[in-house]
């Protein structure tokens, strides 16, 4: 590219550089300490739950009715729920569906999103004015309201659960990714190529997309915790994962009628849940402080 | 500002209506019509005459119109007020959600009132004292305030008050007009837990919207007049960080909203969330699709204040 500018091409007909963009990231992510804080968090998560079939010391719905509702010890590290079942196995497996909620469904609908606003903002006129009015619409309900609706109409299940935060994450996306097409589209490295003959496609994906990356990956990033706490609301309530699947909001709930008996139960997965959306707040926090420090007060 | 009310006005319409037809969508998603849920209670059918009761049943409830027609009839009911029947009960559903709005009218209420009592000064005192102790401490606070989840905050608070010490009771409800005393008793912990969750948003906003503020120049200015530092806080910066403030007002009535169905799910307080919860699991569509349509207008409503008020306090916005 500096070969180019040599030549004495002006400066706005050259895309922005992106060569080494993921190296400076990791770089600058080295001075967020909070970050750090945040990574170490989620990786324990992640441990838990790819490891559970390793480490979880019992299997996860094996009901042991001799050892029902046992206090945390040597056997059962975090006690026993009103199953004889291993909390702490519970909790390992557990963290596969929020992982699950946490980061591929927010990927996806990231994805999702993108993929609707690069095509409003791009076609302009009555597609952009319906697609965002639809986006509009969709955010327009209160969240939880809206995901327990979707759930409850759909039927509750996993799929269904993760259908519903889907549909609280993607219209943020679209808007964002069509703003950004909205401005970029008229630079003039976009004319550029356009006046050679490159298809829309070609201009959408090799100039518009990368270049409205950041943003993108900061919503998604911030999205991320609070996906968790959607996933294990949707569980608490019973519309999510059905029994005896484990998962952290259902724990909560199952432990709630013997809180006085066996308080261990609902005060761990709770606990868990916790950490996990912690560390993915920091997290969050701390991709958005590189790349996009506009925000940093918001 | 009237022009300005109107058009605000006018830009809602387009989204109610996407909103209706989404809600419409959703119903449309339900397992059973109404009139598969009629012909369920008789029994004995041959499967010939099941689907002949079916069909006249259809015809009846006007169920094998065209489709667009059917919405239209059915946002032509909603909007006179007419939400329909429980399927389990039979009673109206506006009157089933008139009798419980009035207990999370209350948790609501006291809720928002506890949580900007404690955010607001909280985050003027942070912002005050920007990389000091107290702010340090207040971004500690508000980051453990956004990342706990409320069903663990509940359960612990029950935990520690009622289950240990017996000072408030676990769970129920007593109407005010009852007992007061009482009834201020079982709503502390829903109060504490859903005020304290949304505290952590606003009390950030409010740091980040006055530091704002407070780097403008005419707050040099105010200095310089040798205002004192109250009225350069308050009349000066305040003023003007209420306005992104407002912003985050409408969003957090949303979250409210939300939370209410799980507070008062866990808190067995009747209210319209555990009156939806409950008819989710009884499959009672008719409420659920009642107190989602309900909600969700309060919280278009609720932002459509919002812009009002950010119109009246700031002119900029009327006339762009």
């Amino acid at each position: 590219m500096s070969t180019i500018a040599a030549a004495g091409v002006p400066d706005t007909l050259v895309r922005p550089a992106r060569r080494n963009r993921f190296v400076g990231f990791l770089s600058a992510f080295r001075r967020q300490r909070l970050g750090i804080v945040g990574v170490m968090l989620l990786s324990l998560t992640v441990i838990a739950a790819i490891g559970a079939p390793w480490i979880a010391p019992y299997s996860p719905n094996k009901i042991d009715a001799l050892h029902v509702l046992q206090s945390p010890g040597m056997h059962h590290l975090l006690g026993t729920d009103s199953l004889g079942r291993d909390v702490f196995s519970r909790i390992l497996y557990g963290a596969r569906v929020s992982l699950y909620a946490g980061f591929v469904v927010v990927s996806v609908s990231m994805i999702i999103g993108t993929a609707i606003g690069l095509v409003a903002g791009y076609a302009g006129g009555i597609t952009d004015a319906v697609l965002m009015r639809l986006m509009d619409a969709l955010l327009a309900f209160p969240g939880l309201v809206f995901a327990i609706a979707i759930t409850a109409a759909l039927g509750p299940n996993l799929t269904n659960a993760m259908i519903a935060i889907a549909v609280l994450s993607f219209p943020g996306a679209a808007r964002i990714a069509r703003g950004e097409t909205l401005s970029l589209r008229e630079r003039d490295f976009v004319l550029a190529e356009r006046v050679l003959g490159a298809s829309p496609v070609r201009i959408l994906f090799r100039h518009i997309l990368p270049n409205a990356l950041a943003p993108i990956i900061v919503l998604g990033s911030l999205r991320v915790g609070g996906a968790i706490l959607i996933e294990t609301s949707l569980s608490f309530l019973g519309l999510g994962v059905q029994p005896p699947t484990a998962s952290w909001g259902a724990m909560v709930n199952e432990g709630s009628a013997f809180l006085e008996r066996a308080p261990w139960i609902s005060m761990a997965s709770g606990g868990a849940i916790f950490l996990a959306v912690m560390g993915a707040n920091l997290l969050g926090d701390a991709v958005r402080d590189i790349l996009d420090p506009r925000l940093r007060n918001a | 500002m009237t022009g300005y009310v109107v058009r605000r006005f006018l830009m809602m319409v387009p989204v109610v209506l996407m909103v209706t037809m989404l809600l419409f969508v959703l119903r449309q998603a339900t397992p059973g019509d109404p009139a598969t849920v009629a012909v369920g209670e008789t029994s004995g059918l041959t499967s010939a005459e099941y689907e002949q009761t079916l069909q006249q049943l259809r015809a009846r409830y006007g169920l094998n119109r065209p489709i667009f027609v059917q919405y239209l009839d059915w946002l032509g009911q909603m909007s006179i007020g007419d939400l329909g029947r429980s399927y389990r009960s039979n009673q109206p559903v506006r009157d089933a959600i008139q009798q419980r709005l009035p207990v999370t009218f209350e948790l609501g209420f006291l809720s928002l009132l506890l949580g900007w009592s404690i955010a607001v000064p909280a985050g003027v005192v942070a912002a005050r004292n920007r990389n000091k102790i107290q702010d340090l401490g207040a971004n500690f606070v508000g980051l453990l305030g956004l990342s706990l989840p409320s069903i663990w905050v509940a359960f612990v608070f029950i935990y520690v008050f009622a289950v240990r010490f017996h000072w408030l009771p676990p769970s129920g409800f007593v109407p005010f007009l009852d007992n007061p005393t009482q009834n201020l008793k079982s709503m502390a912990l829903p109060v504490i837990t859903l005020g304290t969750s949304g505290a952590a948003v606003i009390m950030r906003f409010t740091r980040s919207s006055l530091l704002e503020a407070m780097s403008q120049d005419y707050m040099r200015t105010a200095r310089a007049k040798g205002l004192s530092e109250r009225a350069i806080v308050w009349r000066h910066g305040m003023r003007n960080a209420l306005i992104p403030l407002i912003t985050i007002a409408g969003l957090e009535f949303g979250g409210l909203l939300g939370g209410a169905f799980i507070i008062e799910e866990i808190f067995a307080l009747p209210g319209m969330g555990k009156l939806a919860v409950d008819a989710i699991y009884a499959r009672d569509y008719p409420i659920v699709q009642g107190v989602v349509l309900l909600t969700t207008v309060a919280y278009l409503l609720a932002n459509f204040a919002v812009d009002v008020a950010y119109g009246m306090l700031d002119p900029r916005i009327r006339y762009a």
